[in-house]
């Protein structure tokens, strides 16, 4: 309560001092400039790396993570602070800018509040770092923010633009785009690719079954996995497919939910998807959803899916897999990370494939694209150095990589212990950067490539990697950390290249004025027909009632708003 | 908190303390009445939120006051019927046999003779109490899961094997017997300690007029209990709103919330998607007042029936 009125009080503050002392920062700083200074101080601000004739400082929200200055004690940067580090004192050697913060916070909730709170006073620091799509929205409507456009195209370095355009549809500066312009610079979220099948090979060999791929030889290979004994203890005590008892949601972070039955038939479970008008539309709502229910339903009934499965949770069912019941279920590339698999591998001498499948018709997995951006960084309107924001994000994401100077080797050495993180804690990477390094690893271990073009996040995979083949060559089990990282890194994103997907990209990614009040009830309805219908409580016609109930108790609300924020942008 | 406070005036009423020796025991009471101040009276404030669209970086003093619109909205909510019927069902069956089964059994171990059997199993039946909703989850899921004991006796009696927890027919039943199940050991404390207090003259004396032990049970314990019973009731009158949230939640699935969805479970999904203090203190701030009529009135009553409440 005390810190509550305290936060007041100094809130109060900021709004009066903001008043009476705003605008003044803006006046023209080059006003008492000679001509040289001014063209100096121009070729700086217009080179993507160039360095300031003076030292320039700007205010800014300073990100902190878990893995922060405290694990640097006992080192030689010991008395590093967020104002001066190896990534800060980088920065300021290379183009004579230092950060000044005005707030220093974890991030996660506790950051947020404090930009919360310094939009409430009006009074943001420079530049900083955002979190959310919708304090963006709050920011530019308000006004609050400089115009980047420009900058962007004068000053973004290759791999920021290429990053940015390996997304494709997907291209996480349409997020930061309002009217034409942009607006802040999206720090980049990796795309994890497409959920995959993931079947025990060892069961699979002992029932003589081949690797399927269409919905009909998944169904033989689940009905086989029942019914003919695959793990050879003569007792039928083995269940199908793993199902999340949400069946479905969040693609593809969710281990055992069966989006990609769904997306099979064209289904797009819990996401915004376009209709044939290009207007965003709730894919759980769609007719297509009947046909996926239906095989869900028959499946059900045949008991290829987990019989139990409403009831089951995350546990139960990683109980099940690691103790040898289950034998098949969905999950993304690092699965083998789950507890599930390594378990099971360490103690059931179990072994796993991932398979593309269920195809679609065109014989390919359709996955969905997840949300490319991870965060915005925003300049403050009237900041006279907007173009700094810029050049520390192609710093942070260019030139720092390819530098091979003391400096920049500082900065690996520091990450290795600790995460202090860049100012504006913003990276903008291309999204599939997880197979760039599976192939750079891959080169090596097939020797077309050498170690040393290996930068240190790829050499932890080598190592491992060649650690487990190690190990199987000589007929030994690889430790469980090294399988792990062996067939996630290695078997199973090599598949991205080798088995491509399709991938839808969802038209709307956040959550809307009145979702915020009523997803909950719409979520009920929606999981309540869904189960019903799979457990052959309800019948098909449900889903149309469902799909009536959804619409007029908030959906139909909810899909106007949602078209009428993107149709705003 | 309260009854320290009876205590200290009573017992200051009997004695006459010097005034130094007084102080130090307020002294004394000090840091309890910091604490009540700090962590009851304080976050009280904290209930105007339900009348605001509360937004953290405004604060109680910066957002936005909309009467009781969250209250309106609340209500206005297609589910809001059935998670209140649900939780009140759910309540009201704990209610009842919290404290027949209690009852029952306390009468029935103060039948035991031998120390040591009535040590051994007033121990056992209190060991689920400790246990967290967390853990015995797992054990109830797995005791009536198609493979678990349960359905175990119901094929060998030639039935369908039943999915309890993802039955409607079944899931209340099993919410309300293993919540008995938790806790009418630790419930039964209270009775076992209020037989103790009978009079054994009143047993003896309907002996001697030919009472049977069933009768004694009847006419004598019963009767002598009745106090004790109300006032349990009373005071549990009060969490008729909690039909215990822990344990539903980690117990039902999107397939029973039709008969298992309660209040705190459907706030809580409400919570998760956005933030939101001010329907959650809302919902909080509306039970409180339920809460509060409903233990007046068991008090009106216990005092009008037995001559005795609580306060």
């Amino acid at each position: 309560m005390k810190r509550k009125t305290l936060g007041l009080m100094l809130a109060t503050a900021m709004i009066v001092t903001c008043v009476t002392g705003c605008g003044k920062s803006d006046e023209d700083f080059t006003a008492n400039m000679s001509d040289d200074e001014k063209a100096a101080w121009e070729a700086a601000a217009n080179d993507p790396y160039g360095k300031y004739p003076e030292l320039v400082t700007y205010t800014t929200g300073y990100v902190l993570t878990s893995q922060g200055a405290d694990t640097l004690s006992g080192t030689s940067y010991e008395n590093d602070t967020q104002t001066d580090n190896a990534y800060t004192r980088y920065i300021r050697n290379l183009i004579n800018v230092q950060n000044e913060n005005t707030f220093e916070a974890q991030a996660g909730d506790d950051y947020d509040q404090k930009v919360s709170l310094a939009i409430a006073a009006q009074d943001i620091p420079d530049i900083m770092h955002v979190a959310d799509y919708s304090t963006l929205v709050e920011l530019v409507e308000n006004d609050m923010v400089a115009d980047l456009t420009d900058i962007y195209n004068n000053l973004a370095c290759d791999t920021v633009k290429s990053s940015y355009e390996s997304y494709g549809a997907n291209n996480p500066l349409n997020a930061a785009t309002f009217d034409g312009k942009i607006m802040a610079i999206p720090k980049t979220q990796l795309s994890d690719g497409q959920d995959f099948l993931w079947l025990r090979k060892d069961w699979l060999d002992n029932l003589g079954l081949e690797e399927p791929s269409t919905m009909d030889e998944v169904a033989d290979v689940l009905r086989a996995f029942i019914d003919n004994d695959p793990d050879g203890n003569g007792q039928a005590d083995t269940v199908g497919l793993a199902v999340l008892p949400t069946v479905y949601g969040g693609y593809p972070n969710n281990h055992f939910g069966v989006d990609n039955i769904f997306t099979a038939f064209d289904a797009y479970p819990e996401v915004w998807i376009k209709d044939s008008e290009g207007k965003a539309v709730y894919g759980s709502v769609q007719p297509e959803m009947k046909d996926a229910l239906q095989l869900l339903a028959d499946w059900y009934k045949e008991g290829l899916i987990d019989k139990e499965f409403t009831t089951r949770t995350t546990d139960d069912i990683v109980a099940l897999i690691s103790g040898g019941q289950c034998g098949a279920y969905i999950g993304p590339w690092w699965s083998p990370f789950n507890p599930a698999q390594t378990a099971s591998y360490a103690n059931k001498d179990a072994e796993w494939v991932n398979v593309s499948a269920p195809v679609g018709s065109d014989g390919k997995i359709n996955a969905i694209n997840t949300k490319p951006y991870a965060g915005f960084v925003v300049v403050r309107k009237g900041y006279e150095h907007p173009e700094i924001a810029m050049k520390i994000v192609n710093i942070n994401s260019e030139y720092a990589k390819q530098d091979t100077s003391d400096a920049a080797n500082e900065i690996m050495e520091n990450q290795t212990i600790a995460y202090f993180n860049w100012p504006l804690y913003c990276q903008v990477q291309p999204g599939n950067n997880a197979e760039i390094m599976t192939a750079n690893v891959k080169a090596v271990l097939d020797g077309s490539a050498d170690v040393s073009t290996l930068d240190t996040e790829e050499l932890g995979y080598y190592e491992a990697a060649v650690r487990y083949q190690d190990a199987v060559a000589a007929g030994q089990k690889a430790d469980s950390a090294d399988y792990s990282q062996y067939m996630s890194r290695l078997v199973a994103i090599n598949k991205f290249a080798e088995e491509p997907a399709n991938f839808m990209t969802p038209s709307y990614f956040e959550t809307s004025e009145t979702m915020k009040t009523k997803w909950a009830s719409l979520e009920k309805l929606e999981q309540q027909t869904i189960l019903k219908i799979i457990v052959g409580e309800a019948d098909m016609s449900s889903f149309d009632e469902f799909v009536a109930n959804w619409t007029s108790a908030g959906g139909q609300t909810i899909t106007d708003e949602i078209n009428e924020e993107l149709s705003a942008k | 908190m309260k009854q320290d406070n009876k205590a200290m005036t009573a017992g200051g009423g009997k004695t006459q303390f010097a005034g130094r020796e007084k102080r130090m025991f307020h002294l004394m009471m000090m840091p309890g009445m910091i604490m009540l101040f700090l962590f009851v009276f304080v976050p009280l404030f904290g209930s105007l939120m339900a009348f605001q669209n509360y937004v953290p970086a405004k604060g109680i003093f910066g957002s936005k006051w909309v009467g009781l619109e969250n209250f309106k909205f609340i209500f206005s909510l297609p589910d809001s019927r059935q998670v209140f019927v649900n939780t009140l069902v759910i309540a009201f069956a704990k209610l009842i046999f919290n404290i027949i089964v209690p009852v029952l059994f306390a009468i029935l171990l103060n039948e035991i003779t031998v120390g040591i059997c009535k040590k051994f199993f007033q121990t056992v039946v209190y060991l689920p109490h400790f246990l967290s909703w967390v853990v015995l989850a797992t054990v109830v899921t797995n005791m009536f899961s198609l493979s678990g004991p349960f359905n175990a006796v119901v094929t060998a009696f030639g039935g369908d094997a039943i999915q309890f927890l993802a039955d409607n027919n079944w899931f209340r039943k099993v919410i309300v017997a293993t919540d008995v199940w938790k806790e009418f050991g630790y419930n039964s404390v209270v009775y076992l300690a209020a037989l103790t207090g009978i009079d054994l003259g009143l047993y003896e004396a309907a002996s001697i007029d030919g009472a049977n032990r069933f009768e004694q049970t009847l006419h004598i314990t019963l009767p002598s209990l009745m106090p004790t019973i109300i006032l349990m009731t009373a005071l549990n009158l009060g969490n008729i709103l909690n039909a215990g949230f822990d344990q539903i939640f980690n117990l039902y699935n999107p397939i029973v919330y039709e008969t298992g969805d309660i209040i705190d479970t459907y706030v809580y999904r409400i919570g998760m998607v956005e933030r939101q203090y001010s329907i959650g203190t809302a919902v909080g701030l509306f039970k409180s007042v339920i809460s509060f009529l409903l233990i007046m009135g068991a008090n009106k009553g216990a005092k009008k029936l037995t001559g005795s409440g609580i306060f």
